[in-house]
């Protein structure tokens, strides 16, 4: 079972992660199309490290969680009493869409310790991202992120757990919630797979193809010298 | 879906992958017509890695700086391909006209210059920030000649799509380690989508204003788990360089990878660049990449057709690329949109200051962004120079900038005067990096401000806390640079 991480921590590693299960409070933050830039703002351009805010866990959404004076907003989520402690976050459609920093799963994950994000579905490179930093997404109809999201709204300070090994969110008081996983992310977060461990097997096959690559193609591996 | 086995044409026979993928037809055996995406998808994979996830080999891939190849031969880690791998530091390297002279304005290049030596007697090619050909690593990778048809890239950055005008795989979100280690990537192969783009292009538009328009149409999350290929009569009559700009864009639309069939127009700008082809080469590459267009009657997963006709100059209102309308219509009202856009929709009008029914021409701004891998190249520099040549930037307007794509643009320009125009019209003419499109290096929008930029992203924030990015194509920009505001550029042409 997964420790609920608080800030802190050291800088997250990437590959090789794991995920088994986690519980913890959950965060709505029901938006459609919340880009990278929004999760994880370059430091510089927000105007707010005068005020102190330049860890990369301060950093994290910036600049919809701060003032321009450097303040918090109370309309953030994280910033709210009762999801201070959150560590799931309920998102929406095409979340963490955009740029491919990784600082959209690292900076939440130093800041609160956000293990998993449920929502309606993500950005292609966000799940990339995810998987190699051991953080789990999960993808469900609409109906059913809200009505996730409304239950997390209604009993403030109820953990929810979400199981990977039996696929299923369970919620105190409310019927498990089943949920599909890409079988390949699921034995790589479960058994903490680094992408390396998958490659070695296939090395010798690689190597045979590039081969008969370099012949076939030669064009591709020649090497001009610059006219220098 | 079911996978498509790779044609064995007369030059293909000679890519016969060695593990053969259970499916393989008989030699010689009638292949159903493929995609492209498919053909240089299946000539790529090493193995099945089960389900739909495959291990691919990589041709190119834009990462081993001087550092981490170091790093690597320090574990005694030997790269067996190094020409395959690219760097070119962009997005730290500051655009200020002084960086050459000033020294400290660099960020991290002394390690790029320290082993230029080394990495090219590896036979790495790395452009450090002082290397003449330096920029943008996606204007880089083509402009060198280094971004082929027919192959896979893959590397880090997002943007790593717009290689795929050239008629290539490429997608970013991949850390380059394992890449240099073992030059295999392990990929969950997407589905397939094709947008034709049909009709008439109106005067004043450009390659932008198609993908802003494909988008607002279709959501900027419909390439989400699909491959995209941009075809129709509009696309192939588009010069090579406006191909890039459509790329670029794919992965706003949430696509891991844009591409655009390769044809004469791609060959003629490859031929002679640097890492093309040598010319011993050349006509055995044409034949490989003669058989790499799609296939007439290739079935793809989905398909759409946009139509042009009588399409408006486009630009963005709101907080991401899908809220983007034509610059004759007014700003759209949250209340009018369908349920499940209205929040959404309300929290861009919030953001953008704007009002829902007020015209968006004429929308004052207060700086003019002109750079960015969308849309930096010499084709895009000279549209630009076009509008602006005898006018001069609004005195409303704090900042008016055009940082060319790379070294080579940036010559280029200056070669034919473009540098004068932008100076005496009162814009600032500055070094290739990535600048202004996502504040970076000191290069933000100031808060408060509306900038206007040809770049490819308007999130909250992306230009600077408190800032509001609107995004149109180079001659919209230039043009609303003059006027102070959001512009027609109808009006200058």
């Amino acid at each position: 079972m997964t420790i609920q991480q608080t800030g802190g921590q050291a800088a997250p590693q990437r590959g090789g992660q794991g995920f088994v299960r986690h519980a913890g409070l959950a965060a709505p933050f029901v938006q459609d199309n919340v880009s990278t830039d929004v999760s994880s703002p370059g430091g510089e351009a927000t105007g707010l490290m005068r005020f102190g805010i330049e860890s990369q866990a301060d950093l994290a959404f910036a600049n919809v969680r701060y003032n321009s004076d450097g303040t918090e907003r109370d309309d953030f989520v994280f910033n709210q009493e009762q999801y201070r402690s959150a560590s799931i976050m309920i998102v929406g459609r095409n979340y963490g869409t955009g740029s491919s920093r990784s600082g959209a799963i690292t900076r939440p994950l130093e800041a609160w310790g956000v293990r998993v994000y449920i929502g309606e579905s993500f950005g292609p490179i966000f799940l990339t991202n995810a998987m190699q930093y051991g953080v789990l997404t999960v993808q469900l109809p609409r109906p059913t992120v809200d009505r996730i999201a409304d239950w997390a709204r209604a009993n403030p300070g109820i953990p929810m757990s979400v199981d990977l090994e039996r696929e299923v969110i369970e919620m105190p008081g409310e019927a498990p919630i089943p949920f599909q996983t890409d079988p390949r992310t699921r034995t790589k977060l479960l058994g903490s797979v680094d992408d390396l461990d998958e490659i070695r097997p296939h090395l010798e096959t690689a190597a045979t193809k590039r081969a008969e690559d370099e012949r076939e193609r030669p064009w591709v591996y020649q090497f001009r010298e610059a006219g220098n | 879906m079911k996978r498509r086995d790779f044609f064995k044409t007369s030059v293909g026979a000679g890519f016969l992958v060695s593990t053969a993928p259970n499916n393989l037809l008989p030699f010689g055996a009638q292949q159903a017509p493929a995609t492209m995406f498919d053909k240089i998808w299946d000539a790529h994979v090493v193995t099945n890695l089960g389900g739909r996830t495959d291990l691919l080999q990589v041709d190119r891939c834009i990462g081993g700086s001087p550092n981490q190849v170091l790093d690597l031969i320090a574990e005694g880690v030997e790269i067996a391909n190094p020409e395959l791998f690219f760097n070119v530091p962009d997005h730290g390297v500051s655009t200020d006209p002084n960086r050459y002279a000033d020294r400290s304005l660099g960020t991290g290049w002394q390690s790029y210059e320290e082993h230029a030596d080394m990495m090219r007697e590896m036979g790495f090619n790395t452009f450090g920030q002082f290397d003449p050909r330096h920029g943008i690593q996606h204007v880089i990778g083509p402009e060198t000649g280094l971004s082929q048809p027919g192959m896979v890239l893959a590397a880090g950055d997002s943007h790593t799509c717009t290689h795929g005008a050239m008629g290539l795989i490429s997608w970013g979100g991949e850390s380059s380690n394992n890449i240099l280690r073992t030059g295999t990537v392990i990929r969950l192969r997407p589905m397939s989508m094709r947008v034709n783009v049909v009709g008439r292009m109106g005067p004043g538009l450009r390659s932008k204003d198609i993908i802003l328009r494909i988008i607002s149409e279709l959501g900027t999350d419909s390439g989400s788990g699909y491959a995209v290929e941009y075809g129709g009569p509009v696309i192939r009559a588009l010069p090579q360089e406006a191909r890039f700009s459509v790329c670029n864009l794919a992965v706003e639309m949430a696509s891991l990878t844009g591409m655009v069939g390769p044809d004469d127009t791609t060959y003629e700008w490859l031929e002679g660049r640097e890492f093309a082809p040598a010319e011993r080469y050349w006509e055995q590459a044409l034949e490989f990449w003669r058989t790499l267009p799609t296939d007439d009657g290739a079935v793809f997963d989905r398909e759409e057709t946009i139509d042009m006709t009588d399409v408006d100059p486009q630009v963005t209102w709101g907080i991401n690329p899908e809220h983007a309308i034509g610059i004759g219509e007014m700003v759209p009202d949250p209340e009018a949109q369908p349920g499940n856009k209205r929040d959404n929709y309300r929290q861009a009008i919030e953001y953008s200051r704007l009002t829902p029914g007020e015209p968006i021409l004429g929308t004052p701004i207060q700086e003019a962004f002109i750079g960015s891998c969308a849309e930096s190249r010499i084709t895009d520099i000279r549209a630009a120079a076009e509008v602006v040549r005898g006018r001069r930037v609004a005195s409303n307007i704090q900042a008016a900038w055009v940082v060319p794509g790379s070294q080579p643009v940036k010559r280029q320009a200056e070669a034919e005067g473009l540098d004068r125009i932008f100076t005496e019209a009162g814009f600032e003419w500055r070094e290739p990096s990535c600048s202004k499109c996502y504040g970076s290096n000191g290069d933000y929008v100031a808060r408060g401000n509306r900038c206007i930029s040809n770049s490819n992203r308007n999130y909250i924030g992306r230009q600077g806390g408190g800032t509001n990015t609107i995004l149109a194509s180079t001659t919209t920009v230039a043009a609303s640079a003059i006027a102070g505001s959001i512009a027609d550029v109808r009006t200058y042409l």
